[in-house]
């Protein structure tokens, strides 16, 4: 790839992404954090629940690019204000919703005094949320997972293991991780299940 | 281009990415196309993190499972883990009830003072027979006392090699972990409430104050220990990385596949005149080689005439940029 051998542009041992830059690290750390209470804010001010993914995804994108110019800290009024911006926006732009949307976002002051999550809670709740993650997948996404995860198998292995075809190890591995996503970041362990 | 692919089109795409990556053959070719990918988009770049954390966490149930058996045996080769799932959760009850064991981490010890500037290296040699090599910038309190030995680590690294006496266990004392010593090599880096403990030789048993409370976990040689209050983890790197842990005690810097932002990280650790990575993707290159940890030209050189980057030096700054 390069010209000197002792260099390479990319390699496999590569680490976490989270881990490559400060702006990654501190984004997995202080923002996704504040996920649960972000899909709240959105979800209540945001008619069509269909375009909340969007929404959090484009959050976190603003949030993301400004940081990368300089970390905003604290970091949570700055994503709720990230957040209410792009709501206003969007309200006046798209003038589907009812204006009043707007005159409840005023009210956002209040939401971010709310608690925050506590998080000497949350860490010690950790173990403990992710077995009620890992719980709540689907048997075979389950599997897949922890074969993958705690016991460290290969794709390869898993299959042979699990008498599956390797792309359905990948259905259940992508499904698996994005479930697991939502259920860490947001939703309450246990909560429904 | 990403205007038409919506929020969960793109999660899918950021999961088929840590698919590939962490379950099947993954190369320099692969690893190329992903920082293509994450650099086209910050959309898919934070997705990917969000998923990415998610994977990460996981490996929490890991260091869990490690707990209660303490292994006297020869370590094993392979970095891959078979036991049952069902240990994890017998760990995660055993863990649970053994969480509200409270520890005097914090209690300043007395003791003579040693400390390192920036860019030195000292060896420390105690009656004891013990010796203890601090790296750059390293602030360490020792006691060595008949009844027991102690050495408190304020900051930076150091290099134990710890005689074993079974009387008075050495006790290495880092912010909110403790290792108790059970004769042998050892490596302790701390950077502030980050701990990294690699095992060389022997046996210890490290004892972190977490969020979660009271982590537990026993090393085999050629293991490294990660201890931050978020909780404990354990892996078992590659020889080469395992080499490089200790490459400072030669006044080397060893990086394999690191990435620019981290290796520019370590230069700064030894040098007063620090580098400066400017905007864009560069940290995310990643370098290959051997340097001398003092002199940061011939790093410079090496991003100049490999990478391109442009080198613009300042008063006490050298900052590269594309």
């Amino acid at each position: 790839m390069a010209e000197t051998p002792n260099i390479s542009i990319a390699g496999e041992n590569a680490g976490p992404v989270m881990a490559e830059s400060d702006v990654n690290a501190w984004f997995v750390r202080e923002v996704l954090p504040l996920e649960k209470i972000l899909m709240q804010f959105l979800r209540h001010h945001w008619p069509n629940q269909g375009e909340i993914e969007d929404l959090r995804q484009e959050v976190y994108v603003r949030v993301h690019e400004a940081a990368q110019k300089k970390i905003p800290e604290p970091a949570k009024p700055f994503v709720f204000t990230v957040a209410r911006n792009l709501l206003i926006n969007r309200v006046r732009r798209e003038q589907i919703v009812p204006i009043e949307a707007v005159a409840d976002l005023d009210e956002l002051g209040i939401a971010v005094e709310a608690p925050a999550p506590d998080r000497a809670a949350i860490a010690r709740d950790e173990l403990r949320r992710l077995q009620a993650a890992i719980d709540r997948l689907p048997p075979r996404a389950r599997e897949v997972v922890i074969l993958a995860r705690i016991e460290g198998m290969t794709g390869r292995e898993i299959a042979q293991r699990l008498g599956l075809a390797e792309a359905t190890v990948s259905e259940h591995m992508t499904s698996g991780l994005r479930a697991l996503a939502n259920m860490l970041n947001g939703e309450e362990p246990g909560a429904g299940a | 281009m990403n205007d038409t692919k919506t929020a969960l089109e793109i999660e899918a795409q950021a999961a088929a990415w840590l698919d590939r990556r962490h379950l099947w053959d993954w190369d320099d070719e692969n690893q190329t196309q992903l920082n293509a990918w994450l650099a086209q988009d910050t959309a898919h770049l934070v997705t990917y993190l969000r998923l990415e954390s998610a994977w990460m966490r996981l490996e929490r149930l890991n260091a869990l499972k490690r707990q209660p058996p303490m292994r006297a045996t020869a370590p094993q080769r392979t970095p891959r883990r078979r036991s049952p799932y069902a240990k994890v959760a017998a760990a995660f009850v055993v863990l649970a009830a053994a969480g509200v064991a409270a520890i005097p981490f914090n209690k300043p010890e007395p003791g003579r003072v040693y400390a390192t500037p920036v860019g030195a290296r000292e060896t420390l040699a105690f009656s004891d027979g013990s010796q203890i090599e601090l790296n750059t910038n390293t602030i360490l309190r020792a006691v060595i006392a008949h009844d027991k030995r102690t050495a408190a680590l304020e900051q930076g690294e150091a290099y134990f090699q710890i005689k074993h006496d079974s009387t008075r266990p050495f006790i290495v004392i880092a912010g909110k972990s403790r290792l108790i010593d059970l004769g042998t090599k050892f490596s302790v880096r701390r950077d502030g409430d980050r701990l990294q403990v690699t095992l060389m030789d022997g046996r210890v048993e490290l004892q972190s104050a977490t969020n979660a409370g009271l982590r537990k976990v026993t090393l085999s040689p050629g293991e490294t220990a990660l201890a931050t209050p978020q909780g404990v983890t354990i892996t078992r790197p590659k020889r080469e990385k395992l080499d490089s842990v200790l490459a400072w005690r030669k006044g080397v810097l060893m990086f394999q596949h690191t990435t620019l932002a981290e290796a520019v990280a370590e230069f700064n650790r030894y040098n007063e005149r620090k580098i400066v990575i400017g905007e864009g993707p560069i940290g995310r290159l990643t370098i290959n080689g051997t340097f001398p940890s003092n002199d940061v030209e011939p790093f410079v050189e090496v991003t100049r005439a490999v990478f391109g980057l442009e080198a613009k030096k300042r008063d006490d700054e050298i900052v590269l940029t594309r």
